[in-house]
């Protein structure tokens, strides 16, 4: 079975783009420590200055805008425009010193434009994860609300979770052995330590629990390890990023999407089907960095049409006849099937059960990942 | 040597025979060439200190008496038809004119058609093969320019120092011009063609008001900014999703939340909104 050799490639391409991530945090490391602390305005005075006229104009517009947003926003608003910065420092680290040199070779605009699509492909794909965590019920509540609505729904999702955030601290707390006054005390935590704290916590569960269970397939000690000694926030950009192809990582009650899997086989379906459904890479889209944006856009669609197709051709998951009518579909129609077909929730057909009454090509699977691109 | 080498190098033989140029040659396009070729440039700046050391020569004046020590010497040797000579020059018109020889202008012209032949400048150069510079000419070329120059003044014509060449004014404005042309298509540049992110140039505006300095608020806000064409976008469900749930929610979401919120989900019965 190609299980470990497949999961050892896919945790090395993981492991590399980490490292090389970190690689890159050092070199701009001044850029993101200057973002947290008040002294370091001088570097954003650079910054500032570095801008052109226009985009000084631009922003100033956009400061307005952001200035008159509920304070709440502003702060998850901050929070994700620093994910944004890992996820392009992470996607720059996995290219090859010639890819980088071809990237900073491009004309400046060609340049922002590449860099831009491929951090929106990934929030996407973030944005397309968190959608799919929650409860069916919410999930399709969501989808149908009108963008204007979409704020407030966030708002009361997210005042659910933060009420809920008690019972997860009772829950972490008694199975880390903490005892009940440091519970208490994180409990009564405001809001804006209680997040952190709750990451720390979860870390050490997740650690605890896998040393004690042994580590998934594909994932040695020392990858392991390197991933530990990262924050809270990096940590868990990882693992959440490696749990679409090790499904297995995560707490014994499986957490917000159930329990993994059990059978190794499916969940080996499960992860190429996943696979095949992620952004495409950045190195693959700097290849396209000759075409226009929408030329390039319609090839994106192309290129993972045809590798779902022969995820799904190579696994025997479809008959030929099947095959052919989900290849003629337009694309959204095309990837919305196919996600339908790897959660297993198609509305059309029954649970476990492909287009046409076929047996669910990945039964055990629950939700897959997005096509990144909007189609 | 390319075209442009060659009408450059006739102008500039014209120019050193003392010729007008032909007036559809502007100041501007010796410039040009000159700009983006070496050779010239270096055949340029040979004709030039050759200027300079010909005209720093002292200027050589033969003794007073020489003249007549020479005329002594010479009818001192017998030359009898010296005096008659020397009438022909004095102008005494009475005299016979000297016949020439038959077929003598025949003769010259034939001696001289060779000559002819290889006046122009490059055939004039080829010849020449190759020259050797004396030692420290550059120096002693710009120390003998040194006393001439004038402050300010990139090409000069100094009193007493002859510049076939350059002596135009207008070859000065043409350059002037020019260099403006440069320094403004150089400034053009920097400011449209910043080199992506965090590393762009100076926005500056010649004759623009100066901007006010940015609020701090505003700085601390500038990762924000950076990307706020994602992190405002409410249209698109999935960016939605990701813009406005931070990371511990979604790391909430991943562990535990459907579990929790379907507890409270169910409470509320099919609210939830």
């Amino acid at each position: 079975m190609a299980v470990w050799p497949e999961n050892a490639r896919a945790l090395t391409r993981v492991m590399l783009a980490l490292a090389l991530a970190g690689a890159a945090l050092g070199g701009t490391a001044t850029r993101l420590q200057d973002r947290d602390e008040p002294a370091a305005n001088g570097a954003l005075l650079e910054r500032w200055n570095r801008l052109t006229v226009e985009e000084r104009t631009r922003y100033r517009a956009r400061f307005e805008e952001y200035r008159r947003k509920d304070p709440g926003v502003r702060a998850v608003m901050k929070e994700r425009a620093k994910h944004l910065d890992l996820m392009a420092r992470r996607l720059h680290g996995t290219l090859s010193e010639a890819e980088r040199e071809r990237l900073a070779g491009l004309p400046p605009g060609r340049r922002r434009e590449i860099l831009h699509e491929m951090l929106a492909a990934e929030a996407r794909d973030v944005g397309r994860r968190i959608r799919e965590s929650l409860p069916s019920g919410m999930r399709q509540r969501f989808d149908g609300a009108r963008p204007e609505d979409r704020a407030r729904f966030i708002t009361s999702v997210r005042g659910k979770l933060s009420n809920q955030m008690g019972v997860v601290f009772e829950r972490l707390g008694r199975e880390l052995g903490l005892p009940p006054g440091r519970i208490q005390r994180l409990k009564d935590l405001p809001e804006s330590q209680r997040r952190p704290e709750f990451l720390a916590l979860l870390k050490r569960r997740l650690s605890r629990d896998l040393s004690a269970r042994g580590l998934p397939a594909g994932i040695s000690r020392d990858a392991w390890r390197q991933l530990l000694e990262m924050p809270p926030r990096e940590f868990f950009d990882a693992i959440l990023r490696l749990r679409e192809t090790h499904p297995e990582i995560g707490l014994p009650h499986g957490g917000g999407r159930g329990p993994a899997p059990s059978d190794p086989e499916t969940r080996r379906r499960l992860s190429a089907m996943r696979r095949a459904m992620q952004p495409i890479s950045p190195a693959e889209r700097l290849e396209l960095s000759a075409l226009s944006r929408e030329e390039r856009a319609a090839e994106v669609r192309r290129r993972k049409r045809s590798r779902v197709l022969e995820v799904i051709r190579s696994e025997g998951l479809l008959s030929e006849e099947e095959l052919r009518a989900l290849a003629a579909r337009p694309d959204p129609s095309f990837f919305r099937e196919v996600r339908e077909l790897v959660s297993g929730r198609n509305p059309g057909h029954g649970p476990g059960q492909a287009p046409g009454g076929q047996r669910n090509p990945v039964p055990g699977g629950r939700r897959a990942r997005g096509d990144g691109e909007r189609p | 040597m390319n075209t442009g080498c060659y009408g450059f190098r006739r102008l500039l033989e014209r120019r050193l025979m003392g010729l007008p140029d032909p007036p559809r040659v502007s100041e501007l396009d010796w410039h040009q060439h000159l700009h983006g070729c070496g050779d010239c440039r270096a055949l340029l700046h040979s004709e030039e200190a050759l200027e300079v050391l010909l005209a720093s020569l002292p200027e050589l004046r033969l003794p007073a008496d020489l003249a007549q020590r020479v005329l002594a010497r010479l009818r001192a040797a017998g030359d009898a038809r010296l005096d008659e000579l020397l009438a022909y020059d004095s102008g005494d018109d009475s005299r016979e004119p000297f016949a020439a020889p038959p077929g003598l202008a025949a003769r010259v012209l034939a001696n001289l058609a060779p000559e002819r032949a290889g006046r122009s400048l490059d055939g004039l150069l080829d010849r020449a093969g190759e020259v050797d510079v004396p030692a420290r000419l550059g120096e002693r070329v710009l120390a003998g320019l040194a006393p001439h120059r004038k402050p300010g003044r990139i090409v000069g014509s100094a009193s007493g120092v002859r510049f076939r060449i350059l002596r135009a004014p207008v070859m000065g404005l043409a350059a002037a011009a020019l260099v403006a042309c440069l320094a403004l298509a150089a400034f053009w540049r920097l400011g449209t063609d910043r080199a992506g992110p965090g590393a762009g140039t100076h926005a500056t505006v010649i004759g623009a008001a100066p901007e006010a300095a940015p609020e701090e608020e505003l700085l601390a806000a500038l990762d924000v900014l950076e990307h706020w064409e994602l992190l405002a976008d409410v249209r698109d469900p999935d960016l939605a999703a990701f813009n406005r749930f931070d990371a511990s929610d979604e790391v909430q979401l991943e562990f535990f939340g459907a579990e929790l919120l379907m507890d409270e989900f169910s409470s509320e019965g099919s609210g939830g909104r």
